[in-house]
């Protein structure tokens, strides 16, 4: 599920075709999932983290189960990482509209 | 066609609340997309500006109705609502700023074209006086040689024209200045308000770095996390994405769902409003057709009987004055009795006006009402529609996201079968929570955190809920047998519970306070029990559901659902935790004052003795009813009676209220006649059952109020009030017994 999507680069006075949108879209989602990546990882013992190295063959299920449990902040994270970048996205309105 | 016209919205300028609670509306859906409301965005300018005549639009909406294609602008109107799937459409193509703008513009272009006919009158005046100004500027040069009464006169007439020219220049600028305001200012509107969101999300931005900053600085300072971002380098790329797109999914996920829960919310609101107003509505109506029907009937009860009766004894008079000489003695009297029967005759004939006056009021605002009802019934529809659209947009959303709604019936068959049993049976559940059957951890690293694992939390249900009891049932034995520590048994306190009591044996106001506080802690630990039943059934699936292989790669807003779920258990179980924790507290007090009391109760008594005065209060010397006088235990039972008649007037009440809301959803569900009939015949004959029960309470009410004020002028009312606690229930035995 998108966390992007048009309405909000609307609300932002943003004017982009579609292919620029698609770009700017895949933009967002690989700079938020990067920097979600790095704070979970960050807030991982080396234990817990050699346990997520071990897990790559485990399913989803698994995976989301392991995080919510060994990340403590983990809703935290995911909000500011959004917020954050949704905050950067909207200094930089004038210079993408 | 006609009732159908007049909500129809038509593109008029609207009403300054109107704009401000689009503005309002506006932020809201704003904020579902960003989670947070935002302040501040601007209603200036053409907003404000463009404020309307509200008597032109009235009259202006008139017009519209009442033109041949009405209609058909009307469902047009009523498709660009603001509910209209239109709109959403519109809405999510061009954003919500852009289409507020188009709509602000278009409302502007409009006011201005309304307004252009006196732009043109003014722009006409200009050009005139300008012309007269010009020509007599001209004439000014050639003044050279003129008397000088000529030169002023001049003077003055082009100082007269210069000021004409003017002040028609000044008004032409403000109108057409205030014309082109109202285009701009919806550009700086529409700006404004892209200005205050992109505060908002900077802002919120802010917030959020702060938030990161602390939580590295307290993570920096425990554990060297350097070692654990080493190995995560050796983590490949595509694993450690998959984990932070789970961890985005569920939190755009869970959004989603506060979303939707609160449309639903609102949706449900606004539905219900509307039935209750529907079903005041019809209240209404029944209440003026019962008007109209009383002025009628008095209306025609004077035309038929009344008025004739006095016309003919009125005539008859009149013959016999007729028929005397103004000089005989009689004449007066007879003459002031005609003039009598006259204003009677007059008196009737204004009050037969009167009556049916009254009767077309109520005829009229039942017409009134009943066009209310047929809008209010559309509305209600259309209310109900958007309920539905809202539940099946989840719906859809559920099966298109997870393939858990096909699934989890089956998989989860059972535990949804012991989550119905726990209900059932609270008690059973409850002691499913004990250390003993606490799952294991789902997670090899369950220690390093609480969430999965919550054995302490189980564990203290059940040993809370022990507790509870044990501590329960030593209070019930101290009511039983209140040594308090010393060994020895007061002679007048009852040797059994409140319920084993027989009816003439008397309970002090600390007991019944503590048989209260008894009663409410056995209430709040069944909830507790209950709570905690839950927090494991919800525990459960939540865990099966993470477990199950079948569910490994999909089923993500259950999942999510289900550990929603499970916290909303565990903060039910923590308001029931924190209720018994008052109860208890509650009882200790209570303990603590029946330690207290026999000693005060001794000295009481030993002090009583000294005197000779009256016992008045049941604390000190409860005194048997045949120790009062007649009249206190009429008042006794006048009381008795009284709270009888009110708890049957109450339900009646509520019976009736129950009927009309009947009523109110068979004639909102287009029940066939012959039931809203049914139905209304049953609502009316219990409306006439409990108007009697009132009237009955009002007269026992009455004549309570004529003996409290006796009595309490023979100083003899104290007595029988001390009977009664600050509510009004009896606080002796037999009334606590029942």
């Amino acid at each position: 599920m998108a966390i992007l999507n048009k309405q909000i680069i609307e609300e932002l006075g943003i004017t982009l075709s579609d292919a620029d949108y698609a770009l700017l879209e895949e933009h967002f989602e690989t700079t938020l999932n990067e920097r979600v990546t790095n704070e979970i990882v960050l807030s991982l013992t080396p234990e817990q983290a050699q346990q997520l190295a071990d897990m790559q063959q485990a399913d989803d299920a698994t995976i989301l189960q392991w995080l919510q449990t060994n990340v403590t902040e983990l809703t935290d994270i995911v909000t500011d990482e959004i917020d954050i970048l949704l905050g950067e996205l909207a200094e930089n309105s004038e210079a993408l509209g | 066609m006609a009732e159908k016209l007049k909500p129809a919205d038509t593109p008029l300028p609207r009403s300054e609340e109107e704009i401000r609670g689009d503005f309002a509306e506006w932020e809201k859906e704003l904020a579902d997309t960003a989670e947070t409301p935002q302040e501040g965005a601007g209603t200036t300018g053409e907003t404000l500006e463009a404020t309307p005549d509200i008597s032109d639009a009235v009259a202006a909406k008139a017009e519209l109705a009442a033109l041949p294609d009405a209609e058909i602008r009307y469902r047009d109107a009523d498709m660009l609502n603001k509910r209209g799937k239109v709109l959403s459409t519109l809405n999510n193509a061009v954003g919500k700023n852009r289409l507020r703008k188009m709509r602000d513009y278009v409302s502007a272009k409009f006011n201005n074209l309304r307004d252009s006919p006196g732009l043109f009158k003014r722009e006409m005046a200009l050009a005139f006086h300008e012309a007269r100004y010009q020509r007599y500027s001209q004439k000014m040069e050639r003044l050279e040689g003129l008397p000088e009464a000529w030169k002023q006169h001049h003077i003055d007439k082009f100082n007269r024209l210069k000021t004409s020219y003017d002040t028609s220049k000044r008004r032409f600028d403000a109108y057409n200045d205030r014309m082109q305001d109202r285009v701009t200012s919806v550009h700086e509107n529409a700006a404004e308000r892209k200005d205050a969101y992109t505060k908002y999300l900077i802002d919120k931005k802010a917030d959020a770095l702060a938030r990161k900053v602390a939580r590295t600085e307290l993570r920096e300072s425990g554990m060297k996390r350097g070692e654990a971002k080493e190995i995560a380098k050796n983590i490949p790329a595509e694993h450690l994405q998959r984990v932070a797109g789970l961890a985005i999914t569920a939190e755009a996920y869970r959004r989603k769902e506060a979303r939707e829960s609160r449309t639903a919310g609102k949706n449900e609101a606004t539905e219900s409003q509307l039935a209750i107003k529907y079903a005041r509505n019809n209240d209404s109506i029944n209440q003026y057709e019962g008007e109209a029907l009383v002025a009628d009937n008095r209306a025609k009860e004077i035309e038929g009987t009344e008025l004739p009766k006095a016309k003919e004894s009125r005539d008859a008079l009149r013959k016999q004055l007729g028929r005397l000489d103004e000089k005989d003695p009689a004449y007066p009297g007879l003459e002031a009795q005609a003039d009598e029967a006259q204003r009677t005759v007059d008196a009737l004939t204004r009050e037969q006006a009167r009556q049916t006056q009254a009767a077309e009021h109520a005829r009229q605002q039942i017409t009134k009402l009943n066009d209310e009802q047929t809008q209010l019934a559309e509305t209600l529809e259309r209310a109900k529609q958007a309920t539905a659209a809202a539940a099946a947009a989840r719906t859809e959303h559920s099966n298109n996201h997870s393939t858990y709604s096909d699934k989890s019936k089956e998989a989860f068959g059972e535990l949804l079968d012991s989550k119905k049993a726990a209900e059932a049976n609270p008690e059973s559940a409850s002691a499913s929570t004990s250390p003993a059957s606490t799952p294991k951890p789902i997670t090899p690293q369950a220690d390093l955190k609480p969430f999965p694992v919550p054995s302490k939390e189980e564990t203290k249900s059940a040993s809370l809920a022990e507790y509870i009891a044990t501590g329960t049932q030593d209070l019930k034995n101290y009511v039983n047998n209140p040594d308090n520590g010393t060994g020895e048994k007061p002679a007048d306190t009852p040797a059994t519970s409140p319920e084993q009591r027989d009816d003439s044996a008397e309970l002090s106001p600390t007991e019944v306070k503590l048989y209260r506080a008894l009663v409410l802690d056995r209430q709040v630990t069944q909830a507790y029990n209950k709570a905690a039943a839950e927090v494991t059934v919800t525990r459960k699936i939540y865990e099966s559901l993470m477990n199950d292989p079948k569910y490994a790669n999909s089923g993500m807003n259950e999942k999510a659902e289900a550990y929603l779920e499970y916290q909303t258990a565990l903060e039910a179980r923590t308001q029931a935790d924190k209720r018994v924790t008052e109860a208890r507290n509650s009882l200790k007090a209570i303990e603590q004052i029946m330690k207290d009391e026999p000693r005060t109760q001794e000295s009481g008594t030993e002090s009583q003795s000294n005197e000779t005065a009256p016992a008045t209060s049941p604390e000190q010397q409860e005194p048997s009813e045949s120790a009062y006088s007649d009249k206190q235990n009429q008042l006794i039972s006048i009381y008795e009676e009284s709270r009888l008649a009110k708890q049957e007037s109450e339900t009646l009440y509520n019976d009736l209220k129950e009927s009309k809301m009947l009523l109110a959803e068979a004639v909102m569900r287009d029940a066939p006649a012959n039931v809203v009939n049914m139905l209304k015949r049953e609502a009316n004959a219990k409306n006439d059952t409990y108007e009697v029960a009132k009237e009955k309470l009002g007269e026992i009410y009455k004549r309570q109020a004529d003996l409290v004020d006796e009595l309490d002028a023979e100083g003899q009312l104290d007595a029988v009030n001390a009977l009664y606690d600050d509510n009004g229930n009896r606080i002796d035995n037999k009334e606590t017994k029942k």
